[in-house]
């Protein structure tokens, strides 16, 4: 046997956990090989320093302590309850949030045209020439749904599909709140005084430029003096 | 009626208290060895076993069920030992080893006594890795496979390892003449 195989038989014996001093041939080896006596003497001392290392254990209450230190900080039963008490409310809130967004856009994308019944369109009998009135002066095309004008004009509460179209209308940049409610009707857009300017001048000037009525003085005088003198 | 570990951690599980107790005390002295090679000093090993525990029972419940249950207790036990190493040799002390490097040179009974502190030594003088295998199979008897499988490495490293740590115990202990001690 060489030294590498003395070697190497020594460890496969330890990996197998069997006592390299019983094996005849280590032993046999080890008597002829100093290096290997003293390899194979070493080893015995390893095998004995390991059996002899202390048996040391933890102090008694060891136990206590890692119960304690894994109960520190773990939620009691009632504080449990509590907690799954807030996550349900969260949860439920969360949920509602959902399901009132859900109607919402669904809502929207089927609100026009809306329902008859709500749009408000409800002249009366006596009211009818008044809303037919109204339907021919602001002559507007039903761009938000019918029922939208009328309502409108006769101060009632506008319908629900301007209520929920009033982000896409208003948003519109060249949209205007007097747009398509008469024709003709539009917002003054002119600095004021060219507006003033323009509405003295579409006005009948007899209107502006009539004298003003005279009092009851100048008109006595006037009398007076018409009167012939008296002979 | 015996209860087997496995059954005492699915009673952990269900948060019986008493179980815990007494898991603990089915693996306390393993660990609190194991540590105490890995770092040669009672209180240290007692912070450390009690630090892997709670670990345990931390993560009790990823603890693979197919996995046996000791090597993967040692594999944590191992990992705050290393961990409590590096965080020493940032910290410069004095006297860590002192106690185990106190050989007693007195007649009676002195041979013994200085054959296991010198082993103890030794075995400190180790990598912490390969004294981590080598206290796994020499003192916990996991076998390569457990090893392996427990400090997620390959079967030819920890056989390397362990290979390589004996022969560094050895030559250590022919080094300071303990070898003709027998």
């Amino acid at each position: 046997m060489r030294c590498e195989q003395f070697e190497e038989r020594l460890h496969r014996r330890l990996d197998r956990r069997e006592d390299p001093g019983e094996d005849a041939h280590l032993v046999r080896h080890a008597r002829r090989c100093p290096e290997c006596r003293e390899t194979l003497a070493a080893c015995a001392r390893m095998i004995d320093g390991l059996n002899l290392l202390e048996l040391s254990v933890p102090d008694d209450d060891f136990s206590l302590r890692v119960l304690h230190r894994t109960s520190v900080g773990k939620p009691s039963p009632a504080h449990r309850h509590r907690f799954r008490i807030a996550w349900a409310a969260v949860g439920t809130a969360v949920a509602l949030s959902l399901l009132i967004s859900v109607a919402w856009r669904a809502d929207r994308t089927e609100s026009s045209p809306v329902p008859a019944s709500l749009t408000a369109a409800v002249p009366l009998a006596d009211d009818s020439r008044l809303g037919a009135d109204i339907a021919s002066l602001t002559n507007r095309t039903p761009q938000h749904g019918p029922g939208f004008s009328a309502s409108l004009a006769l101060g009632q509460q506008p319908p629900l599909s301007l209520l929920l179209r009033w982000k896409e209308t208003w948003g519109d940049a060249t949209w205007s709140p007097v747009d398509g409610l008469a024709d003709g009707l539009n917002p003054i857009t002119v600095p004021l005084s060219v507006a003033v300017e323009e509405i003295r001048r579409t006005i009948p000037l007899s209107l502006i430029d009539q004298p003003p009525a005279p009092s009851a003085d100048s008109v006595r005088r006037e009398v007076r003096s018409d009167k012939p003198p008296v002979a | 009626m015996s209860t087997t570990p496995r059954d005492l951690i699915l009673c952990c599980l269900a948060g019986d208290e008493a179980a815990v107790v007494e898991l603990v005390d089915l693996y306390r002295d393993r660990v609190f060895r194991f540590c105490y090679r890995m770092l040669g000093q009672h209180q240290d090993a007692e912070d450390a076993a009690q630090e892997t525990f709670v670990r345990v029972f931390r993560s009790l419940a990823a603890w693979d069920r197919d996995r046996e249950f000791e090597p993967w207790l040692l594999a944590i036990a191992g990992n705050r030992c290393r961990t409590m190493l590096a965080a020493r040799k940032r910290i410069p002390t004095t006297g860590l080893v002192a106690e185990e490097q106190l050989i007693d040179r007195r007649p009676d009974g002195a041979l013994l006594r200085s054959l296991r502190e010198e082993v103890q030594l030794a075995l400190l003088g180790l990598r912490p890795e390969h004294r981590e295998a080598f206290v796994m199979f020499h003192e916990n008897g996991l076998s390569y496979d457990q090893i392996a499988d427990a400090i997620r490495r390959p079967l030819g490293t920890v056989k390397t390892w362990i290979h390589k740590a004996r022969q560094q115990l050895m030559a250590q202990l022919r080094q300071r003449d303990v070898v003709g001690a027998r």
